[in-house]
């Protein structure tokens, strides 16, 4: 009877289990295989794919706009990670402090996050605009020469990264937040008794138990940082002259305005590769707050 | 240290409202005309509702509108369908194959959208679902985040509510259904306002799945209009904006409690 009663258990978790499966496996699984396959093709999307070997790569090799797209998309993480997780702890740290109005504050910082890259981009835009944009107007009261923003070929890679720290740092102040929240306050006054100053309780408490969250937000952020599409799209179209041009800009110009979907693919490919070291660390961090769950 | 205090609260008030310039100019700008935006005004000189007039006469705004509502429902309320049970399976139930089945239900973290988009392309296309909204919804379901959210949280619920309620005579689906379940509920609410503004908010997917202006969701549009119509310049731009933001901030602010529980709880 216990068999019988096991067996329909067992059954019945399957069945519970089954339709995420065969998600996962049709929208995850089989185009991850089928993009394996694609780089080894050459395929317009209308006609036959045609399997030219490494083809793709040895063109990748000699592309110089793919080499110029990579190093914009590393040049971007290089420029926005940093700042997203400098800033979030310090506005953590405030919001965390002993002050008022927590609640307002925390959603103040967290609102730019909600909003759709669309609103976040259009908005930015017009506030660059070197004749009617706010942030010349500033920058002329302060008596500094205001910088055609997103024309600029130098600048219009940090006025990018300028938008996308205001829009994603949100999320991240809540992630120290609620790394914040779990130090036990015992410990800062056992600290205190033994007669350590702000800045040593900083570096000897906070700073070293929040060594997760730092790392989670690292991780999560060179992740979303690697893929960035949008406000390329949006802002620059990857100019002026290229200059902001990312790799995700340059897969979706090569697979779906010119229709190289083999190239696109190999592509997307490389950039999997990168990341993957990236997802392997979040993935293992992941299931290390799951394990700790279970003690 | 009160003095400090309100010190440290000012400055902190003070760093917000300059965080939020953009968007407050957003909606100043939005009741501008095109002659105060274009003279760099913070405050209208006069009131200027034509613009929201305009962006509401506009019939492919509110397609848009529509289409952004029911692929972010159609999606979240897809998602919950479909993780819950797979949630519950690998949390609560002992079967072979759990520890697999749960490292599997992760993968999909290891491979993310834009890395398969193209093949991913091809498949809804093959199934016929280009210029549909469950181009969008479908491929959403199997969402390793949500998996990973209420199997962390169902596993923290002590097994004592599970067992008397099998005592009375409970079948598993009602255990699911109604003990595990309300348990759950900062889980729900997590997975519910992340993938919903997740999914309203996404615009490299839509932009590839939706080819005819009449499938676009309201982010691909708001960027088609603002780049290819002419008539309609910033005012209108801004307050189509204002208008985009406001339910997913609403979503927030109705459920913000409870998320910022569920991030606390699934960081733990």
């Amino acid at each position: 009877m216990a068999v019988y009663r096991k067996k329909k258990h067992t059954l019945l978790a399957y069945l519970f289990f089954a339709p995420f499966l065969v998600l996962l496996l049709i929208f995850r699984l089989i185009p991850f295989f089928n993009s394996i396959r694609m780089i080894f093709y050459k395929w317009d999307i209308f006609g036959t794919p045609k399997y030219i070997g490494l083809g793709n790569f040895t063109r990748m090799m000699s592309d110089k706009v793919f080499w110029a797209s990579l190093w914009h998309t590393v040049y971007f993480v290089i420029l926005t990670v940093p700042p997203i997780v400098v800033l979030s702890f310090l506005i953590a740290l405030l919001i965390n402090s002993k002050i008022r109005f927590k609640d307002f504050l925390r959603s103040a910082f967290y609102l730019p996050y909600t909003l759709t890259i669309s609103v976040v981009c259009l908005t930015w835009t017009m506030l660059y605009n070197p004749y009617f944009g706010m942030i010349g107007k500033v920058m002329k009261f302060f008596g500094l020469k205001p910088i055609s923003w997103l024309t600029d070929p130098f600048w219009a890679m940090p006025a990018i990264v300028i938008t996308t720290v205001w829009w994603t740092i949100g999320f991240c102040i809540v992630l120290y937040l609620a790394g914040l929240q779990q130090i036990p306050a015992s410990y800062y006054e056992a600290a205190e008794l033994d007669g350590a100053n702000g800045f040593q309780k900083m570096f000897f408490i906070t700073i070293p138990l929040l060594k997760r969250v730092h790392v989670l937000v690292l991780v999560t952020q060179i992740i979303a940082s690697l893929q960035i599409f949008g406000q390329v799209y949006i802002m620059t179209a990857g100019g002026p002259a290229g200059r902001t041009r990312t790799l995700m800009q340059y897969i979706y110009e090569q697979g779906f305005r010119y229709f190289r979907m083999g190239y696109a693919q190999a592509m997307a490919f490389v950039l999997f590769l990168v990341m993957l070291v990236f997802a392997y660390l979040q993935l293992r961090l992941m299931i290390a707050s799951a394990k700790e769950e279970l003690v | 240290m009160k003095f400090k205090r309100y010190l440290l609260t000012a400055f902190a008030l003070a760093l917000a409202l300059v965080y939020l310039i953009p968007l407050i100019w957003m909606t100043l700008a939005s009741f501008q005309s095109e002659k105060d935006i274009l003279a760099s005004k913070w405050i209208p000189s006069k009131w200027f509702v034509e613009n929201y007039k305009i962006i509401l006469q506009r019939a492919k705004l509110r397609t848009w509108f529509v289409n952004s509502l029911i692929s972010a429902t159609g999606a979240t309320v897809g998602i919950l369908l479909v993780c819950i049970p797979a949630a519950y399976a690998v949390s609560r139930m002992e079967f072979p194959g759990r520890k697999i089945l749960y490292l599997l239900s992760l993968t999909g973290f290891m491979i993310p959208t834009q890395a398969i988009a193209i093949p991913l392309y091809l498949l809804v296309r093959k199934f016929g679902l280009v210029n549909n909204l469950l181009g969008i919804i479908i491929p959403a379901l199997p969402s390793s985040m949500a998996v990973f959210i209420l199997s962390q949280f169902m596993k923290a619920i002590p097994l004592d509510y599970e067992e008397a309620a099998r005592l009375d005579g409970a079948s598993e689906l009602d255990v699911m259904l109604k003990v595990i379940l309300p348990m759950s509920l900062p889980a729900v609410v997590t997975v519910t306002v992340l993938h919903f503004t997740w999914t309203w908010n996404d615009f490299f997917w839509p932009l590839i799945v939706m080819t005819s202006d009449k499938m676009y969701t309201l982010p691909v549009g708001l960027v088609a209009l603002a780049a290819s119509d002419v008539n309609i310049r910033y005012g209108p731009i801004m307050a189509a904006n204002v208008l985009a933001s406001l339910p997913v901030i609403a979503v927030y602010i109705f459920l913000q409690r409870y998320l910022t529980r569920g991030v606390v709880l699934s960081l733990r």
